[in-house]
């Protein structure tokens, strides 16, 4: 065999693996394994979107005055609310929300040591929330808000 | 490449009777792919050299990593240790690896040096994938035969662009799967009664998902949402444009074509979701853009003809100049 008839035989073989391997985990596990990307991107058009959001509750001991969403403070937080910011959130999250508490303590240390380093002493709550993706762009809020936990540096407070 | 040459795509022979590549232009397709592999390495080096100014100092007093399994061993040096020895070991690399890309020991190592640099950058939470083309087209390069006996060889030149032209494909692939996605889940949502890709909404809903997600704004994305029927075509043409991907990577007079559109498309995201992909800019320029295998001057109508689903509409009126085209 030609070494060019051998390396496209191979190469579709690779391919096919690949494709296979990809979207295999994909489907069984909703992630990826680096780097194998399934490339589903924005394939889901979210009717409601179900995500979690953190609350600031009181930075140093003082208190911050209706609990602001930490994607409204920039400012304070000193960087850019990040899609990597988001999606810590997410994982913590989705964590909590399923009792995985060993994963979720990993998640929060992570969190807090990346996107919380800024700040001294910080108390913040875990929301999960439902709302309408444009109407919520829009201004008009959550239509469901549940708190699923405050965290004050290490210790949960369920 | 004829795709229909494959084993077990004959059947696809009617596919490529307006458009194929026979490499009788050797020499000039040769010339133009070991160019673009230079320049692909140059801007391997450029990213990097940007990469490093920009978070070199950063990341060797960082505080937390979640290393994927190519860095997991990274712990062991220290993070600061890990990124001064990849860094210095990567600059020194790309260097010679853009001087002398011929040797495949170098782009075997760049290779690695990439791949090393790409997994810790996506070990922070979230993997992103505005560098996996070009870690596969590394990848893939490593199998390119020296051009000292390219050049001498047809065979060897023809296995060159035969590894030039699967590193387009693949490329392609990640678009098609992307596409494949969008239309299945589309008409899962569509039997469900929900917004889904093909609504006209879609583009809308999705714009302000992301803008919410990261809790910003983008140039015209409260424009899409204001006024949610100017996406639809766009949001239409997006998934032509990603589904028909792989096929258009076995039509070279697309190749320009796709390159151009996938570039739009990825200008669009940034505008109106602020997803930036300007690494999948500068490949689909190399790769598809400035291909080797399209065929300067080729008449729109035979580029028309050669759509994918559409192409039917323009062949009646073309066929004798698209077959004056089909050997080439």
């Amino acid at each position: 065999m030609s070494a060019y008839r051998h390396y496209t035989l191979c190469f579709l073989v690779a391919v096919v693996l690949y494709v296979a391997l990809s979207i295999g985990t994909w489907l069984q596990l909703q992630r990826e394994i680096f780097p194998f990307a399934s490339w589903e991107l924005f394939s889901y058009v979210p009717n409601e979107l179900h995500d979690y959001g953190v609350r600031i509750i009181q930075v140093d001991g003082a208190p911050l005055e209706g609990w602001p969403y930490l994607e409204t403070l920039d400012a304070l937080i000193g960087a850019d609310y990040t899609i990597n910011v988001h999606q810590a959130i997410q994982t913590l999250g989705i964590q909590v929300e399923q009792a995985d508490y060993d994963a979720a303590e990993e998640s929060r240390a992570f969190f807090e040591a990346t996107h919380l380093a800024e700040l001294g002493s910080v108390e913040y709550a875990l929301y999960s929330r439902r709302s309408q993706p444009i109407a919520r762009w829009r201004g008009d809020g959550f239509t469901h808000e549940v708190e699923l936990a405050i965290f004050h540096r290490k210790s949960i407070q369920p | 490449m004829r795709i229909s040459q494959l084993p077990g795509l004959s059947f696809l022979r009617g596919w490529e009777a307006y458009d194929s590549f026979d490499f009788c232009w050797y020499g000039r397709s040769y010339a133009q792919a070991a160019l673009l592999v230079r320049v692909f390495y140059l801007f391997l080096l450029y990213w990097l050299a940007t990469v490093l100014i920009g978070y070199w100092a950063d990341w060797r007093t960082t505080a937390a990593v979640l290393p994927l399994w190519p860095v997991a061993w990274l712990d062991r040096l220290g993070v600061q240790g890990f990124i001064d020895g990849l860094s210095l070991l990567s600059i020194g690399i790309m260097i010679a690896v853009v001087a002398l890309p011929h040797l495949r020991w170098l782009r075997i190592g760049a290779f690695i040096c990439f791949l090393l640099w790409y997994a810790f950058i996506n070990s922070f939470g979230k993997i992103s994938h505005d560098g996996h083309g070009w870690l596969f087209t590394t990848m893939i390069f490593i199998w390119l035969p020296s051009p000292r006996d390219a050049e001498q060889s047809v065979s060897r030149q023809h296995l060159f662009l035969t590894v030039f032209a699967s590193a387009q494909v693949l490329f392609m692939l990640f678009y098609t799967m992307s596409g494949a996605w969008k239309i299945g889940t589309g008409l899962g949502q569509m039997l469900a009664g929900e917004i889904g890709s093909f609504h006209p909404h879609a583009l809308a809903q999705l714009t302000a998902f992301r803008l919410l997600q990261t809790g910003s704004d983008s140039l015209l994305g409260s424009w899409i949402i204001q006024y949610p029927l100017l996406g639809w075509p766009l949001h239409l043409a997006a998934i032509y444009l990603e589904f028909f991907a792989l096929l258009a990577a076995f039509r070279p007079s697309l190749h320009r074509l796709w390159g151009i559109g996938l570039i739009a498309f990825h200008f669009g995201t940034w505008l109106l979701m602020g997803i930036i992909f300007q690494t999948n800019i500068a490949l689909l320029g190399l790769l598809m853009v400035m291909s080797p295998f399209y065929r300067e001057r080729t008449p729109a109508r035979v580029t028309l003809g050669n759509l994918p689903l559409l192409g039917h509409l323009f062949r009646s009126t073309t066929a004798s100049e698209t077959s004056s085209h089909s050997g080439r």
